[in-house]
C-alpha cells in the first residue's frame, strides 16, 4: 500500500514537473501582457516531436535535442506573437483567446503532415530499469526527469529576479503603461514573454516524451493539464503555477493507482471545480476574487 | 407599416425558401450537409445566447450535445420510447445539467469560468468513455432507430431535413424572442458591464443562470437530432475539440449576432467540403483561414452583411437587418 503510493509519488513528481513548465509558460504569458496562450500545449507537442527527430532520427545527444526544440519554439512562440496575437489584441479577450485556439489548430494541423497523425514511442533516454528499495520500484529515468524540470524552474527565477531583462518583465507584469514610461521596451518584453513560454513548453515536452506517447493529439492533452494546473496555483501567479502543476501531476499519478486509468482525467477536474467553488481565484494566489 | 410589411415578406420568403431547398438540391450529399448545417446552427443559437448574450465562455458545450444525444439513444434503444419523447427528454436532461453547471460557474469569471467548462466537458467525456454498461464506451451505440411517424420512416435526408428544420425554426424563434425581450436585455447588460447592471436591479445570478439553460436545452435538441439522424454516436463526437469548434461557428458568425450563428455554422461545415480536392492539406487551409478570418474580421461575417444594405444604399433595410443582428442594443 505505502509502496505504491510512494512509486506513484515519484511518478507523479516527474509529471507534475513537466506539466510545472507547462504551466509556468502559460502563467508567465498571462502575467506578461493578460493573453491566455490555448497554443501552449501545441509548443509541447511540436517540441516533444522535434526532440525526437533530433534524439531518435538522427541519433545527436539529448542535451542538443532540448537545444534545438527550445531554440526552435521560442522562435515560433515569438513569430506568433508577432503576427497573429498582436494584431487581434485590440479586438478584446474572445478574440484573443480564439486566435491562440485557431494557431493550435493550424499548428497541430502542421505537425500531422511534417510528423505523422500516429504516434511513436521515445525510448527511454536515462534508463527504465527499476531501482528496487524494499518493496518499492523506482525507475531513475522519472528521479532525473524531476530534477531536470526543478533545474529549469531555478533558471527562470534566476532571469526573472536576476537580469534586467528579466526585471523588466516582471515590470511589465505590474503595470504595462508604467513600465513603459520608465523606458522598458513592452514590445520587446512581450515577444521574449511569449518566446520564454514557448521554449519552457518545448522543454516540457521533450521531457515529457519518455515519459508518454509522442503524437498531435498530446498537445491538447498537456494543454488542458498545464491550464488546471496554472488555475490551480490561482492564474498569473508563478510560484502558484509550479506548484500547482506539481500538484496535478502528483494528485494524477496516485488518482491513477486506485481508480481505473480512464477516471484519472476527471479527478483532477473534479477537484479543480471543487477547489473553484472553495476557493474561486485559486490556491496560492493572494487576491481574493 | 410598410417596414412591417416588408419584413413578413422577407420572414415568408425565407421560410417558403427553406421548405423548398431540399427540391432545388436535390443530390442527397449536399442535403446531408445542409442537415448538418441545420443540426450545427440549433447549436451555435443556443451557444450564443451564453456567450454573445450573456457573456459568459464555455469551452465544454460538447458535454451538453453529448449529453442529450446519449439520453435520446439509450431512451429509443433500450426503452423503445418514441422520437418525440426522446427529443423531449434530452433537452430536459441537458437543461438539467446546465443547471448544475451554472452553480460553480455563478461565481467564477474569465479563464477559471473557461477552465471549469472544460473540466464539465473532460469529465463528461470520461463517463461517456468509461461507463460501458450504458454507453458501451468508445465503441458507441449503433442502431438508433430514425424518428417515426405513422408509417413513415424519417431514416433519409430529405424526410429528415424536414425534422430539422421544424426544430431549427422553434430554435430561431426562442432566439429571436429572447433577444427581444426583458431577458435578453437584462443579459446583454451583465456582458456589458456585471456591476452596472446589478446596480441597475438585474439579478445576475438568475439571468447567468437562465443562460446556461436555455443554451443547454438548445444543444439538447440539437444532440437529440444528431444522434437520430446518423444512427450512431461514440464519444469522439463529443470531445473538447467540438468544444472549441462551436467557438469558432459563433466567432467566425459574429458573437452576439442571431444570422451570425447560422452563418457560422454554414462555413465550419462548408469550408472542409469545398477543400477536399486538398487531402492532406484540408485541415491546414481551414486553419489558416479560421486565423485569417479572426484577425482580419474580429466582428467575423456577419459584419460584412450588415455592411453590404449601406454600401448599396438600402438604408432603410440596414435598420431591419441591425435588429436582426440584434446590434440596435448592444
Amino acid at each position: 500500500m505505502i509502496s505504491i503510493l510512494i512509486q506513484q509519488l515519484v511518478g507523479g513528481l516527474a509529471i507534475g514537473s513537466m506539466y510545472a513548465l507547462v504551466s509556468l509558460g502559460i502563467a508567465l504569458i498571462w502575467a506578461a501582457m493578460k493573453v491566455v496562450n490555448w497554443a501552449q500545449g501545441e509548443f509541447v507537442m511540436v517540441g516533444a516531436y522535434i526532440g525526437l527527430t533530433v534524439y531518435v532520427y538522427w541519433q545527436l545527444p539529448f542535451i542538443l535535442a532540448l537545444i534545438v526544440s527550445a531554440l526552435i519554439i521560442f522562435v515560433l512562440a515569438a513569430l506568433i506573437e508577432k503576427f497573429a496575437v498582436t494584431p487581434v489584441r485590440k479586438y478584446g479577450d474572445l478574440s484573443l483567446l480564439m486566435i491562440t485556439i485557431g494557431v493550435a489548430i493550424l499548428v497541430k494541423q502542421l505537425a500531422i503532415i511534417i510528423w505523422s497523425p500516429i504516434g511513436e514511442v521515445f525510448p527511454s533516454v536515462f534508463g527504465n530499469k527499476p531501482i528496487v528499495i524494499g518493496d518499492i520500484y523506482i525507475v531513475p529515468e522519472k528521479i532525473v526527469i524531476f530534477f531536470i524540470g526543478l533545474g529549469f524552474m531555478v533558471i527562470l527565477y534566476l532571469f526573472l529576479f536576476r537580469t534586467k531583462v528579466g526585471k523588466g518583465m516582471r515590470a511589465v507584469s505590474q503595470s504595462r503603461d508604467i513600465a513603459a514610461i520608465m523606458g522598458v521596451n513592452v514590445t520587446t518584453i512581450e515577444i521574449l514573454a511569449f518566446g520564454i513560454a514557448g521554449a519552457l513548453g518545448a522543454l516540457g515536452g521533450v521531457l515529457l516524451a519518455p515519459l508518454m506517447y509522442v503524437e498531435p493529439a498530446m498537445g491538447t492533452y498537456v494543454g488542458i493539464k498545464g491550464f488546471v494546473g496554472a488555475v490551480l496555483g490561482g492564474f498569473g501567479s508563478l510560484p502558484g503555477a509550479a506548484l500547482g502543476g506539481l500538484l496535478l501531476g502528483i494528485i494524477e499519478s496516485i488518482a491513477a493507482a486506485f481508480l481505473p486509468s480512464g477516471f484519472k482525467e476527471a479527478v483532477a477536474f473534479i477537484i479543480l471545480i471543487v477547489i473553484l467553488l472553495v476557493k474561486p481565484s485559486g490556491l496560492f494566489s493572494k487576491k481574493s476574487n | 407599416m410598410n417596414t412591417n410589411r416588408t419584413m413578413l415578406s422577407i420572414k415568408v420568403i425565407f421560410i417558403l425558401f427553406l421548405i423548398a431547398l431540399p427540391l432545388i438540391v436535390r443530390d442527397q450529399y449536399w442535403i446531408h450537409i445542409i442537415d448538418i448545417i441545420g443540426i450545427y446552427s440549433i447549436l451555435s443559437l443556443g451557444l450564443n445566447i451564453l456567450v454573445g448574450f450573456t457573456g459568459q465562455l464555455s469551452l465544454g458545450h460538447a458535454a451538453f450535445f453529448g449529453i442529450s444525444a446519449y439520453t435520446s439513444a439509450i431512451l429509443a434503444i433500450r426503452l423503445h420510447f418514441p422520437f418525440l419523447i426522446c427529443i423531449l427528454a434530452a433537452v430536459v436532461v441537458s437543461a438539467f445539467f446546465g443547471l448544475i453547471l451554472s452553480y460553480p460557474c455563478l461565481r467564477l469569471k474569465g479563464i477559471y469560468l473557461a477552465i471549469t467548462t472544460i473540466g464539465f466537458g473532460q469529465i463528461m467525456y470520461t463517463v461517456f468513455v468509461e461507463w460501458r454498461g450504458l454507453t458501451h464506451g468508445p465503441m458507441g451505440l449503433t442502431g438508433i432507430p430514425s424518428p417515426k411517424i405513422g408509417n413513415i420512416v424519417f431514416d433519409n435526408s430529405t424526410y429528415y431535413y424536414y425534422i430539422i428544420l421544424l426544430c431549427f425554426l422553434l430554435a430561431l424563434l426562442v432566439a429571436l424572442r429572447i433577444n427581444n425581450s426583458h431577458i435578453g436585455r437584462s443579459m446583454k447588460s451583465i456582458r456589458d458591464d456585471e456591476m452596472a447592471a446589478e446596480t441597475c436591479g438585474v439579478d445576475i445570478a438568475r439571468y447567468k443562470m437562465i443562460g446556461f439553460v436555455i443554451s443547454a436545452a438548445f444543444a439538447g435538441m440539437s444532440g437529440s437530432l444528431y444522434a437520430h439522424y446518423l444512427n450512431f454516436i461514440s464519444p469522439d463526437s463529443f470531445t473538447f475539440d467540438f468544444s472549441t469548434q462551436m467557438l469558432i461557428m459563433i466567432l467566425i458568425g459574429g458573437v452576439g449576432s442571431i444570422p451570425g450563428s447560422v452563418i457560422g455554422a454554414i462555413v465550419v461545415t462548408f469550408i472542409p467540403e469545398i477543400l477536399r480536392d486538398f487531402k492532406m492539406y484540408q485541415m491546414v487551409i481551414y486553419g489558416a483561414i479560421l486565423v485569417l478570418i479572426l484577425i482580419f474580421l474580429p466582428d467575423g461575417l456577419s459584419q460584412i452583411f450588415r455592411n453590404i444594405p449601406s454600401k448599396l444604399g438600402l438604408n432603410k433595410l440596414l435598420k431591419n437587418t441591425n435588429t436582426l443582428a440584434g446590434k440596435d442594443n448592444s
